[in-house]
């Protein structure tokens, strides 16, 4: 007896569908917060990434974990500078802002080198064409660098 | 670890104490001052009443300002039908101002950080 009693609360309670359940409205949210006993909100450490794309002479900065970011700047420096003023209005002071700039590929395969291959690391500080015309690859002079001395 | 020296009454109160769950202690005076809500779950329920009742406000926005964006203020709401639940009231990215409702995902410790979703009320727009 006791067990079907329990079998039919089971049933009962997963028949319960969320979006019949009464919600509180503004002002009685807003009402529940005053009356809740304050407390202080903290981060651990955390970081909220922002990946940057050149593409047609734009730098464009979007996030996989802000929903709805999109920064575009002529140049790189000024893509960075406006992601910090928005994000800053947005993120937390203990947020942590993770940014990764696009890391050129060893070989670049162009349209105007008759589909050779060239060495990235011979190109510092240029701006490779794509075959298709339209996408564009940076290459950072200092990452250039890098590579040729690890590459001797 | 030494054994602590107490009188058996006494002793008899503290096992009890150590094995009623935290949050009936909490429910008469949250203890837990400070607050980190690292992860928020969302339940895929809860995701969709939000986006029917709530529009323009999604539970992924809402998670988004609650673990990264700034709150504008919180506290724990002692409820009878719905127990020890912390009430935070912040802003998405796109700017749309809400007072959510989390419950501990852990009863017993509340400062765990692993909050669930129960709901989210945008602010009305006038």
């Amino acid at each position: 007896m006791e067990l079907s009693v329990g079998i039919m609360s089971v049933v009962t309670d997963m028949g319960r569908n969320v979006e019949d359940e009464p919600e509180p409205t503004w002002d009685e949210a807003v009402a529940a917060l005053k009356a809740a006993t304050p407390v202080e909100v903290v981060r651990s450490p955390r970081e909220v990434t922002v990946v940057y794309r050149y593409t047609d002479g734009i730098f464009t900065a979007t996030s996989p974990d802000v929903r709805g970011f999109r920064t575009t700047g002529r140049s790189l420096h000024e893509t960075r500078s406006l992601v910090q003023q928005d994000l800053s209005q947005f993120l937390d002071p203990a947020v942590k802002v993770l940014e990764r700039f696009p890391v050129p590929d060893r070989e670049i395969r162009t349209s105007a080198a008759g589909c050779g291959w060239l060495k990235a690391a011979s190109l510092p500080g240029m701006i490779v064409l794509s075959s298709s015309g339209t996408a564009r690859t940076f290459v950072s002079s200092a990452r250039a660098s890098l590579r040729r001395v690890r590459a001797s | 670890m030494p054994e602590r020296h107490l009188p058996n009454s006494r002793k008899r109160r503290h096992a009890a104490a150590c094995r009623a769950p935290c949050w009936t202690i909490n429910r008469y005076s949250p203890v837990v001052k400070k607050v980190d809500v690292a992860v928020l779950i969302v339940d895929e329920s809860i995701e969709a009443k939000i986006r029917d009742k709530h529009f323009p406000l999604t539970a992924e926005d809402v998670r988004q300002a609650v673990v990264y964006g700034r709150v504008i203020s919180a506290g724990w709401d002692d409820n009878d039908e719905h127990g020890l639940r912390l009430v935070v009231r912040a802003t998405t990215y796109a700017g749309v101002e809400f007072i959510a409702y989390l419950m501990p995902a852990n009863e017993g410790d509340p400062e765990e950080g692993t909050f669930v979703l129960k709901t989210a009320i945008p602010k009305p727009s006038t």
